[in-house]
């Protein structure tokens, strides 16, 4: 009867495939989120959850500033994070697809991810011991007399945070772009050049439109989890660092205010889904003007 | 070769970036001093005899390889359902299903962090333990998992599958022996990918971990404890050694080797007869098989001819067991197989891409089908031998299966099928992939292989001349349904309709009349004259009135300047020329009728190639019309 439905035995035997991955992601992912969205309509009473309904936590948001702030600065950074590692990506990946010899293209593309096998935290701390007060930079250029005193441009502030995450994303945005460029077919650029274009235009009008998806990928790849991190904001962030996930993680874990925790996580999915889809619909408009 | 060069340093500078922090990382390891800044203060491995003294830190390696190891297991598995699901035939909502399931992939780990937070703990009063960790990462593992079997799956060719059952195994046993392996490296990866990332996760383990931390979140507890840093930077140095380790390790082993002894093949008893009655299917609203009725004889080599789209394939997967009927019923030797799965029947099938395994040896592809048979390894071992011996490949059984080029693996196919002494060998497309000089000589081959075993080829094509030369009996099939079946001579000689005159060889379709109907039939040829032919010339039937009548270029010809003939003649002009070197095409242009008439005549001694323009005769005889259907 329930198998009705379907073209085939097949059909059902995918439907019967599928079920236990669904079934999980139902009661781990939907469930809880249904139970944040219900949260942030409650408020935290001392040690209890008041459970009445209110747009308490939500008319906080908007009226102190600091969660504006927060907000508006974690989607900057990110973006900015985004701009910069995937600008700086590409053309890494197309000197891997395009110049290296096809045997030791996965040589390379190891080369770049080896010193992702550190610990992500170690890694970021790591950025600290360079841009510190008395890092490596500082003690450097200090031992060489080239300043006098350490410099303090460069640690604690948004532009530490901005390198470590470039830095940290690097392969997640190289990797796309490549697959992008590998999928791309080598007649195509020799029927440009047949057709007059010199090498340079052929990248403007071939190439670059047919890593689009590429591209794409590689900015959602980066974007989404940069404005969920806490780690690099919290050790070098400084003050003037701080992201919207350090203030959703102090809700929850030292100020014990889940509802109010709830309401600023929701208010950052929301704003990055919003965006990711922008991007992704875009591509879709991009594309489907091209074909 | 392109060098690229400011791209290249570009590269290199770029690399500098991604490798300058790491490069610190042995320096404080080794470095005496707690504090971790310039300038150094003397070598030492005293921190790497404090990693060992550590429990706490212990307990977390210990805590964080546990969950690990768990989430890449649960992962995979999960991952595995739903990129063979994705794999398989749609249904409504799969997509939305499977997007679902990919969702953690977009959402910040954060949110799934709280999420998971608030559920577990506050609404559910879980306490925080490894396993609520092993959930959380399970979830966001998962996407990653189906990701990367994603392509495994699909790149799988489904007629491996569709190979192992057509040999004998059942659902299960071609997973477990074909698809399992096939995607093994797809497993293992997806199986290192969330070991990794669970093993590093840490902002979804800082929220969910029970008391006992795990190594992320002890490491981060030590970037607030300066003087065990150093410490850390011991733990990691192993850790990039080690996490690559399992890159090199070989996924397909070696081919094994299978003993080789030469002796002649035995024939086979022939007792297959194939009957369909009414065979209908239907995909949807698409109607493929139109009311097929249809007698395959006993060890006859029959083709099923056609354009593409016609229903041929399927026809033969129905036969197979690949396809079940919509309607209608299929006997094979007197058995009803409307219940009968395809490797439960007697019939085994050459792919069109062949299908060979190619996780397994020449030797292994050939003895596959053999594995519920209950003879002795050794009877098992000849019967490959022969087999191979049969096709034209002994001393092949070690070889591995990617290593042939195409002719070879059509002939391994063939040794994988015929092994099994099926009743019916269906035969796809097998010589589409193949250059023309080995086509011909395949053609051959397989001609004398049939005659051998005498079993029942049934072969699918949409090579008109394949068919001719190979088959005892063609059927040619047109959107669905047989257009005719008849012995390859009767086909050419008299097809009964346009559409088969037209997709078998060249023929010339003239208007004509049929203006009575009785022992004779008598017809008017535009352009040509009348004529008396007999019943046979009209194997779709003849009514009185207009009608079309198919001529063979090669049964006409020109009458040469000085040759004389008795036989009728029509006066005409040359329209065009082609000279193809043993033979030349003429269009002649006769009055009355538009389209010229195309004649083929030998390029004998002393016959000159006549110019356009040319007046000439066209001979032509009443013995070679066939009045066509519409």
């Amino acid at each position: 009867m329930a198998f009705g439905r379907f073209n085939s035995p097949e059909g059902a035997r995918a439907f019967a495939l599928v079920l236990p991955p669904f079934v999980y992601a139902i009661l781990l992912l939907a469930v809880p989120l249904s139970a944040i969205v219900l949260f942030s309509f409650w408020t935290q009473d001392f040690t209890s959850v008041d459970t009445t309904f209110t747009f308490a936590n939500y008319q906080k948001i908007i009226d102190e500033p600091i969660y504006g702030t927060l907000l508006a600065r974690s989607l900057k950074v990110s973006l900015l994070v985004t701009a910069i590692t995937v600008i700086l990506a590409y053309p890494v990946a197309y000197f891997v697809s395009f110049y290296v010899d096809p045997s030791r293209k996965s040589l390379w593309l190891f080369l770049i991810t080896i010193p992702f096998w550190t610990s992500y935290l170690i890694r970021v701390f790591l950025w600290k011991v360079i841009l510190g007060y008395n890092g490596v930079i500082n003690s450097g250029l200090l031992g060489l007399g080239i300043i006098s005193e350490p410099l303090q441009s460069i640690n604690y502030n948004v532009g530490a945070v901005v390198v470590t995450l470039a830095h940290a994303y690097a392969p997640f945005a190289i990797l796309p772009i490549f697959v992008a460029l590998e999928k791309i077919d080598r007649s195509l650029l020799e029927a440009s050049q047949d057709l007059g274009e010199n090498r340079i235009m052929t990248f403007i009008r071939v190439t670059l439109p047919l890593s689009v998806p590429g591209v794409v990928a590689a900015v959602l790849i980066v974007f989404i989890p940069t404005i969920g991190d806490y780690v690099t904001p919290e050790l070098l962030g400084g003050s003037s660092g701080k992201l919207i996930a350090n203030m959703i993680q102090t809700q929850f874990l030292q100020l014990n205010n889940a509802p109010l925790g709830a309401a600023l996580a929701l208010v950052a999915m929301l704003c990055v889904a919003t965006i990711s889809l922008l991007f992704v619909f875009l591509n879709r408009r991009w594309l489907r003007g091209r074909s | 070769m392109k060098k690229g060069g400011s791209l290249r340093g570009y590269t290199i500078v770029y690399l500098i970036f991604l490798y300058a922090p790491i490069i610190l990382l042995p320096i404080f390891a080794f470095n005496s001093g707690t504090i971790i800044a310039f300038p150094l203060s003397g070598f030492s491995t005293k921190w790497f005899a404090a990693l060992h003294d550590n429990t706490l830190l212990r307990t977390a390696v210990k805590n964080s390889l546990t969950i690990a190891a768990c989430t890449s297991v649960f992962a995979t598995l999960l991952g595995i359902c739903a990129a063979r699901s994705g794999a398989m035939s749609d249904f409504a909502f799969k997509k939305g299903m499977i997007g679902f399931i990919m969702l953690p992939l977009v959402l910040p780990e954060i949110i799934i962090a709280v999420a998971l937070l608030v559920i577990f703990v506050q609404v559910l009063g879980i306490t925080p333990s490894n396993w609520t960790v092993i959930a959380a990462h399970t979830l966001i593992c998962t996407p990653f998992s189906i990701a990367i079997l994603n392509g495994a799956f699909q790149n799988l060719d489904p007629a491996f599958e569709e190979a192992a059952m057509d040999l004998g195994e059942n659902r299960w046993g071609a997973f477990r022996l074909v698809i399992l392996p096939l995607v093994m490296p797809g497993i293992i990866s997806s199986m290192l990918i969330s070991f990794t990332i669970s093993l590093d996760e840490f902002i979804i383990a800082f929220f969910l971990t029970g008391s006992n931390p795990t190594m992320p979140v002890y490491i981060w507890g030590a970037t607030r404890f300066v003087d065990s840093l150093p410490m850390i930077m011991a733990l990691d140095n192993p850790r990039v050694a080690v996490s690559h380790a399992p890159h090199h390790c070989r996924i397909f082993p070696p081919p094994r080797p299978c003993p080789d002894r030469r002796q002649g093949y035995r024939r086979l008893p022939v007792t297959a007869l194939i009957q369909l009655r009414g065979v209908q299917k239907w995909y949807g609203d698409y109607h493929a098989l139109r009311g097929i009725d249809l007698e395959i004889r006993q060890g006859e080599f029959f083709s099923l001819l056609g354009p593409s789209g016609c229903g041929k394939t399927t026809l033969l997967r129905t036969i197979a067991g690949f396809e079940t009927l919509s309607e209608g019923t299929m006997h094979i030797d007197g058995r009803d197989m409307a219940t009968v799965p395809a490797n439960e029947r007697p019939t085994n099938m050459v792919f069109q891409s062949y299908a060979i395994f190619p996780h397994l040896s020449v030797a292994e592809n050939v003895a596959f089908g053999l594995r519920r048979d209950k003879s002795s390894k050794e009877q098992k071992a000849k019967q490959v031998t022969e087999a191979l011996e049969m096709v034209g490949l002994g001393g092949y059984g070690n070889r591995a299966a990617h290593a042939l080029s195409g002719g070879q693996r059509q002939r391994v196919a063939l040794a994988r099928a015929l092994i099994l002494k099926p009743k019916v060998l269906l035969l796809d497309e097998p010589l589409s992939a193949l250059d023309k000089k080995m086509r011909e000589q395949m053609q051959v081959e397989l001609i004398r292989l049939q005659r051998n075993v005498g079993i029942t080829f049934i072969l699918v094509t949409h090579d008109q001349e394949e068919a001719l030369v190979m088959s005892d009996r063609i059927a040619v099939m047109f959107e669905g349904a047989i257009g005719q079946m008849a012995d390859p001579e009767e086909l050419y000689r008299r097809p009964n309709s346009r559409k088969v005159a037209e997709f078998i060889g060249k023929m010339n379709i003239l208007p004509g009349h049929v203006h009575s109907v009785g022992n004779q039939i008598g017809v008017e040829v535009r352009g040509l004259g009348k004529a008396d032919i007999g019943p046979d010339q009209a194997p779709g039937g003849a009514i009185v009135g207009d009608t079309l009548i198919g001529i063979r270029p090669e049964t006409l010809a020109i009458l040469f300047p000085g040759e004389v003939t008795s036989n009728r003649t029509a006066d005409g002009v040359v329209d065009e020329v082609v000279y193809y070197g043993d033979m030349t095409y003429y269009d002649v242009k006769l009055p009355g009728i538009d389209k010229p008439l195309t004649i083929s005549m030998k390029n004998l001694i002393g016959r000159p190639v006549l110019e356009v323009g040319a007046p000439t005769k066209v001979i032509w005889d009443e013995r070679s019309l066939v009045v066509l259907s519409k």
